[in-house]
């Protein structure tokens, strides 16, 4: 027989041949290539528009502000536009290929318009992506903001299909996909837990970045690693032509960030610094108002930070370097003296990514990542004599490498390879009682290695069909130290298979390809279609139906099997009012493979420890159909996104083994986000936001055993919470803006008409058993009320 | 090697997840809590076991029907949850005896099916049925009697800082080699009409297989849901403290029915976790003990 790869090589080389095939069925056209950059700060601009006038011609400049675009020979018009910028016409006599860089002033403020994406409204229907949602800080900052503090993670999912699960929960779904299948990079440098405050802030401070793009359909080959989405977050250049600092100061926290030029025009530096100070002020502020909890506040202290810096080189034309570290982390310390009772908890991220971009010619490009990820949860509590401590984590390195051409019709090749080494420490507890150690298992470090090779196109097959293909062949490898446990009679182990360092244990290969369609309709609507199969080898397990830092991530191992997932998507995409009004209608079907739940409670105790055996599988499903209608620019601008889904899930040891809704299935969602220019000093903006409520498990039943009550459950997830609706408010108010100075005001209020909406329902017993008696009351519990805020932003 | 028997992985996960309740609370200043009204679905009611046999002991075995989530029970509604009619039989490979129904206050409800004949043997199986006058509703249930293992020693020892109460403490050498089950329930006597258990009652030696170990346990609870009154016994108790071993899925049942004490009121609990009941078709446990009784004055 044939080895695996022998035939993988095959199929590889195959596509390789249709696709120079593809390619090169055109000829005769010079190319137009360079970079997009703001003429003050020298910066690059991603996302400039770049269109051939009196054609359809037309490209993006890509993320690193790069852009190539085909002209026919002869005289050319090329219309250079960026939201925010002047526009620049430039005439081009085309015969040979020629490199031009374009240089763009910002904007001096215009009366009457506010917009709201970074997208070229072109895109909407001209791309063969399907559910592409990019913000820059700027619109981002614009948006109601809880406590004052954007957050552009939670600006991203005020669009359909995107759900975020509820208040003081971290994660968010896309399109019925579990939190894990979301791929959070910053630089192209993975972030495992992007949250502070269990949720409440994005660990992403707008400072530091320059824009944040979802992707939640038809996702590129080049970010095959996860299931349901790719969120990318690039940070900010600093400024390569002067020193300048901005920051705010806000009610819970403060945020400064200086940039400037390390050798003029060729290097740059950002530094940005944000901190919490709720021990501080907000604390001894409210003490007095807090009667339910007020002990608590004498003996906790939290507090949040972090840190971001970027360093970027420009070598020559051809190479740029970059180098971004973040660190963040959150703290939480709990101190009773009377009960001798202590504790420390905290969590946090710690990221670097070097980039090196490299242009070969003006058809070649290539980008060079090399990165490293942690993430940490650590609890430790101390008790008298006892001390228990709970540590788990995720450690990362990953280089990944993309090759971009750009062939000579204008159509893109791009291929790569992606390497991760991955260490996980899955959930590890030491607990001691003076000098004696109680045996919770020795800990564990899972090891594994993750690997692809990827190769996708973008090919226009005729004016009206574009198609873009990908390809993506990943391997999985976990390997030792590690101990297998061979269960025998009574569940006992009988025999432990031992691992040594490196030896491969388990190993899986998966060819997952991928394919969108567009078919223009005419001028102002195009159908897209995509079909999308992939594969991931990490796990995230959750112990609780909220998404929290104690989370544990999973390699595949021999008993995780890889999570497979196949997602088609179709849409119909249309422009009015000349791109100023633009709308899509998508449905969508998710089909979700190998999935885990942690059978939390139920084998907990005779696992021996061994956190892999707590964990059963399963699979899902998903379906739905989202509409989008946005408003691009004017004096008033804004969308609204709805989504009717539905999302189930099947594991054979939940729920007897039959269908369930998955806890965050929504049948309804709605956002609505406006914005208004009053003039030049001031906007206001809105958002609102329905969901139907969370499925939940409740009670159906009780009983007694040994005299006290006991539940007995209904159908998992059979229950619904009340529906989840919210209106904020925000009015920003420029105060001065001169080339030196910008002070603006940004006054927020959270939840307008004060919504109690359902964090958790709980029910409140009351028996006395030896009068024969017992009563049960549901309770609610909401954290949010109207909450105002007041943040003060600055740059000089 | 003194160890309070409460840390287990569960109680420490509910502490961290108790601890981010708090944090939740704390950062957002306030937050409200109303009362609502929750249509649940109609659940039919079940046949809930409450049976234990203990070595050299006759079996004993108490019949409830599970009620309405929200249904207000009180003493004239009680009538209609205790079971009273169906035939309840004990057998062995050998042996059966169908149980007689006596009332008997020290329970709840006080009526419990009593054997006279078959008492229960070290390393022997026993098999529950409970039948009705159809057979779809017939119960069954099948539980070991594991070997007895005694306590090295068990005594009374006040708590630090306090000059009146404490709990009671065990020294335990536990057998290596194999996975072992117990549980511990105690009486004062004049204060309690039976033996009650603690929310940690039932624990497995995976902390420590092999060694000898000191455990101490607080004072069961008569009412587990309130947890912030006194849990400690006081000076001057005669506290018969019972020590058994129990099979895995007796203890599992126990296991999951203290988790679920502890952690049914909490938001972060899961919502797949559930109380893994011996029972067939039915709910609740049927458990055999290989126990030893202990007299404990604490002084």
């Amino acid at each position: 027989m044939k080895s695996p790869g022998f035939i993988i090589s095959r199929i590889i080389a195959g596509f390789l041949i249709i696709y120079v095939f593809i390619i090169n069925i055109y000829a005769q056209e010079h190319k137009l290539s360079g970079y997009i950059y703001d003429s003050t700060t020298s910066k690059v601009l991603t996302g400039a528009s770049i269109f051939v006038k009196g054609t359809s011609r037309g490209t993006v400049s890509n993320n690193k502000g790069y852009y190539s675009i085909l002209l026919k020979d002869g005289n050319n018009t090329i219309v250079v536009s960026h939201l925010g910028y002047e526009s620049v016409d430039k005439d081009i006599e085309s015969g040979i290929d020629i490199n031009m860089d374009f240089y763009l002033k910002p904007e001096v403020i215009k009366a009457d318009d506010v917009v709201i994406t970074t997208d070229a409204p072109e895109n909407n229907i001209e791309s063969a992506e399907t559910g592409i949602i990019e913000l820059s800080k700027e619109e981002i900052e614009k948006l109601p903001a809880l406590m004052g503090e954007p957050d552009p993670y939670r600006a991203i999912q005020l669009n359909p299909g995107v759900q975020s699960a509820s208040e003081g929960n971290t994660g968010y779904y896309v399109r019925g996909g579990g939190t894990d299948q979301n791929l959070i990079l910053l630089d192209n440098a993975t972030v495992y837990n992007p949250s502070h405050v269990l949720g409440f802030f994005s660990v992403f401070n707008t400072d530091m970045i320059r824009n944040v793009k979802l992707i939640k359909s038809g996702v590129p080959a080049n970010y095959g690693s996860r299931l349901s989405s790719v969120i990318q977050v690039a940070s900010e250049d600093g400024d390569y032509n002067k020193y300048s600092t901005r920051g705010s100061i806000g009610l819970i926290s403060s945020k400064i960030s200086l940039q400037g030029p390390v050798f003029k025009n060729k290097s740059s530096f950002l530094i940005s610094f944000r901190r919490s100070y709720i021990d501080e002020i907000l604390k001894p502020m409210i003490r007095p108002l807090v009667t339910s909890s007020s002990s608590f506040y004498n003996y906790s202290r939290y507090h949040f930070y972090d840190l971001s810096a970027k360093l970027t080189y420009k070598i020559n034309r051809n190479n740029r370097l970059s180098v971004v570290y973040y660190k963040g982390r959150d703290d939480f310390e709990l101190e009773r003296s009377q009960l001798n009772y202590k504790n420390n908890l905290y969590w946090g991220n710690e990221v670097i990514s070097l980039n090196w971009s490299h242009i070969f010619n003006e058809n070649w490009y290539c980008l060079n990542t090399l990165s490293y990820s942690e993430y940490r949860f650590s609890f430790a509590a101390e008790q008298r004599e006892i001390k228990i401590n709970l540590f788990s984590g995720i450690e990362d390195v990953n280089y990944k490498l993309n090759f971009n051409r750009i062939n000579n019709n204008g159509n893109l090749i791009r291929f790569g390879l992606d390497y991760q080494f991955h260490n996980f420490i899955p959930n590890n507890i030491d607990a001691s009682s003076s000098n004696f150690n109680l045996n919770f298992g020795a800990n564990q470090k899972l090891y594994s290695h993750e690997s692809a090779v990827y190769i996708a196109s973008e090919t226009t097959i005729t004016n009206r069909l574009k198609v873009n293909t990908g390809l993506r062949l990943s391997g999985f490898f976990h390997t030792g130290p590690y101990e297998e446990y061979i269960r025998g009679y009574n569940n006992e182990i009988a025999d432990t298979i031992v691992y040594k360092s490196k030896e491969l244990i388990e190993s899986y290969f998966n060819l997952g390809p991928r394919l969108s369609i567009r078919y223009l309709l005419n001028d102002n609507s195009s159908v897209k279609a995509s079909f999308t199969n992939s594969y991931q080898y990490i796990h995230l397990a959750t112990a609780s139906s909220v998404t929290l830092p104690t989370d544990v991530w999973l390699p595949s191992t021999g008993r995780i099997k890889p999570q497979k997932g196949i997602h088609m998507s179709l849409g119909y995409y249309l422009n009015m009012f000349e791109n100023v009004i633009s709308g899509s209608v998508d449905l969508y079907y998710k089909d979700l493979k190998n999935q885990v739940e942690l059978l939390y409670g139920i084998v907990n105790d005779y696992k021996d420890n061994i956190f892999e055996e707590s964990i059963t599988f399963g699979n899902g499903r998903s379906y739905g159909l989202e509409l989008l209608l946005k408003k691009e620019k004017g004096k008033a601008a804004g969308w609204l996104g709805y989504t009717l889904g539905k999302t189930t899930r099947q594991f054979d040891e939940i729920n007897e083994g039959d269908i369930y809704p998955a806890k965050y299935d929504r049948r309804h969602d709605i956002n609505l986000v406006l914005s208004y220019k009053l003039n030049n000093k001031l906007t206001l903006a809105s958002t609102f936001i329905y969901a139907t409520g969370n499925a939940m498990t409740l009670p159906v039943g009780k009983y007694l055993i040994e005299g006290h009550v006991i539940n007995e459950y209904g159908k998992t997830n059979s229950f619904r919470m009340p529906s989840y609706h919210r209106l904020d408010l925000s009015v920003t108010y420029l105060a001065r803006k001169t080339d030196r100075f910008e002070s603006s005001w940004n006054l927020s209020v959270f939840n307008v008409y004060n919504r109690a909406n359902p964090f958790y329902i709980y029910f409140e017993i009351k028996e006395d058993i030896n009068n024969y008696y017992l009563e049960i009351n549901a309770k609610q519990i909401s954290l949010f009320p109207v909450m105002p805020s007041l943040t003060w932003r600055f740059r000089f | 090697m003194r160890v309070n028997i409460n840390i287990s992985d569960n109680k420490l996960r509910f502490t961290v997840l108790r601890l981010f309740l708090y944090l939740l609370v704390a950062f957002t200043c306030q937050y409200c809590e109303k009362e609502v009204n929750i249509d649940l679905p109609q659940s039919d009611s079940k046949i809930v076991v409450e049976g234990w046999i203990e070595h050299d002991r006759y079996p004993h075995v108490i019949l409830t029907r599970s009620a309405p989530y929200f249904a207000s029970i009180d003493s004239a509604s009680l009538r209609d949850y205790v079971v009273t009619t169906a035939k309840v039989t004990i057998i062995t490979d050998d042996q059966s005896e169908v149980l007689t129904l006596k009332p008997n206050d020290a329970y709840f409800p006080p009526y419990v099916y009593f054997g006279t004949e078959l008492k229960g043997e070290i390393h022997r199986t026993y098999n529950l049925r409970v039948e009705f006058g159809n057979v779809e509703n017939n119960l069954s249930a099948s539980t070991y009697i594991p070997t007895l293992t005694e306590p090295d020693s068990v005594w009374f020892e006040l708590e630090p800082e306090s000059d009146s109460l404490g709990r009671i403490w065990i020294s335990l050498s536990d057998n290596p080699g194999q996975t072992n089950y117990y549980r511990l329930l105690t009486k004062r006597k004049g204060k309690d009409k039976r033996y009650v258990a603690n929310f940690k009652s039932a624990f497995s030696d995976k902390l420590f297989n092999g060694e000898t170990i000191v455990l101490g346990f607080t004072r069961g609870l008569a009412d587990l849901l309130d947890l912030t009154r006194d849990n400690l016994f006081t000076l001057g108790d005669t506290i018969s403290v019972k020590f058994c071993s129990i099979d895995r899925e007796h203890y599992e049942f126990w296991n999951t029915y203290q988790n679920e004490i502890l952690l049914s009121a909490n938001p972060f609990s899961a919502s797949n976790a559930m109380i893994k009941s011996n029972i067939n078709n039915g709910l609740g446990v049927w458990g055999g003990y290989a126990a030893s009784y202990y007299i404990v004055i604490a002084k």
